[in-house]
């Protein structure tokens, strides 16, 4: 890995890196922080890479170890003074963000693994060490938890098509 | 498109929504060390010829020597400066010891107030950090400058500056 390359996966992984501890640990600054661990640990560790054409699931496998690591420490997780100030897509990301926090980490995580980065199922499996059909019936279950709590007005919302799933 | 797709794409939307700070891709950029020029194969050689000639000068063989030293100093040392102290001169103990990990706590205007050098204790990283933010710098040797700064401050040219002050006449500009 060369520094040209690197910056290529700065460029196009920080946001996505970042959305997703912002989702997972629910504080902004300490997202920034994570990413940034992430990329320090990345060029690091960069000769151990296999598949450097393809990062993203080892720089989200050392994000998510580090986010999960926080989420232990601090054993909360609080978004709603970051999601309603507002964060571009108004009420809908502000509603988002209290039904998530019901949610417990690895709901959230897993949902985020599918619906953000739109992991296929067998990346999934791999992210999380789990076989394939483990990983649809959990998020067959972060599927209904997230539809029992996103209610009220955007109840419509709640219908989200995630696999094995029932209508 | 229908009811399904909609939702999803609706999820998929809100989830994008947070936008990254816009100088977050530069912070990590700058983390990276500048560029190293390869020196070892000629100290290797010189080392050879040393060893060769019977002219080594330590008692412990290449290698063994930083190893030793390493562990005679291995115990976590703390330098908590009553005054501020400045993070070129603790940068440049950090390398003396033959360590690899410098902490600095910054105040307001860039100087440090405390540090720890060597390996921390777990939890170390996070006393003393409510509201303070936290950013990481490889020097060229591959040791890590880890600066505990407040809101506010920019960590980056503290860095620079640090690193710069070690051994000016050896960084080479990043490309």
């Amino acid at each position: 890995m060369d520094a040209e390359g690197f910056e290529d996966w700065v460029r196009d992984h920080h946001g996505d890196l970042y959305r997703h501890a912002l989702w997972l640990v629910g504080d902004a600054d300490l997202a920034e922080e994570l990413v940034q661990e992430t990329f320090y640990r990345a060029w690091r560790g960069r000769r151990g890479l296999r598949r450097r054409e393809r990062p993203l699931p080892w720089l989200l496998g050392i994000l998510r170890r580090a986010c999960f690591a926080e989420i232990a420490r601090r054993g909360r997780y609080a978004p709603e003074a970051y999601f309603e100030a507002g964060v571009p897509g108004g009420e809908d990301v502000a509603h988002l963000a209290r039904a998530l926090a019901r949610l417990d980490p690895a709901q959230r995580d897993i949902l985020l693994l599918y619906a953000l980065h739109g992991l296929s199922y067998a990346d999934i499996a791999r992210q999380l060490d789990i076989p394939q059909g483990t990983v649809m019936s959990r998020l067959a279950r972060a599927r209904a938890a997230l539809r029992e709590v996103w209610g009220g007005p955007w109840e419509e919302a709640a219908v989200i098509p995630f696999p094995g799933s029932r209508r | 498109m229908n009811d399904e797709t909609h939702i999803d794409e609706r999820l998929r939307r809100a989830l994008r929504a947070p936008e990254p700070p816009p100088d977050l891709a530069a912070r990590i950029l700058a983390q990276r060390p500048p560029r190293k020029p390869r020196r070892w194969p000629a100290l290797a050689a010189a080392a050879g010829v040393l060893l060769a000639l019977g002219l080594w000068p330590s008692p412990y063989p290449p290698g063994e020597a930083f190893v030793a030293h390493a562990r005679d100093e291995a115990r976590l040392q703390r330098l908590a400066g009553a005054p501020p102290l400045a993070g070129v001169e603790l940068m440049k103990r950090c390398r003396v010891a033959g360590r690899d990990y410098l902490h600095l706590r910054l105040r307001q205007d860039g100087q440090a107030v405390d540090a720890f050098v060597g390996t921390p204790p777990p939890g170390l990283m996070e006393q003393g950090r409510a509201g303070d933010r936290l950013w990481r710098r490889l020097d060229r040797d591959g040791r890590s400058l880890v600066l505990v700064y407040p809101p506010g401050l920019d960590p980056v040219p503290v860095a620079e500056r640090i690193l710069a002050h070690l051994n000016p006449s050896k960084e080479v500009p990043r490309t």
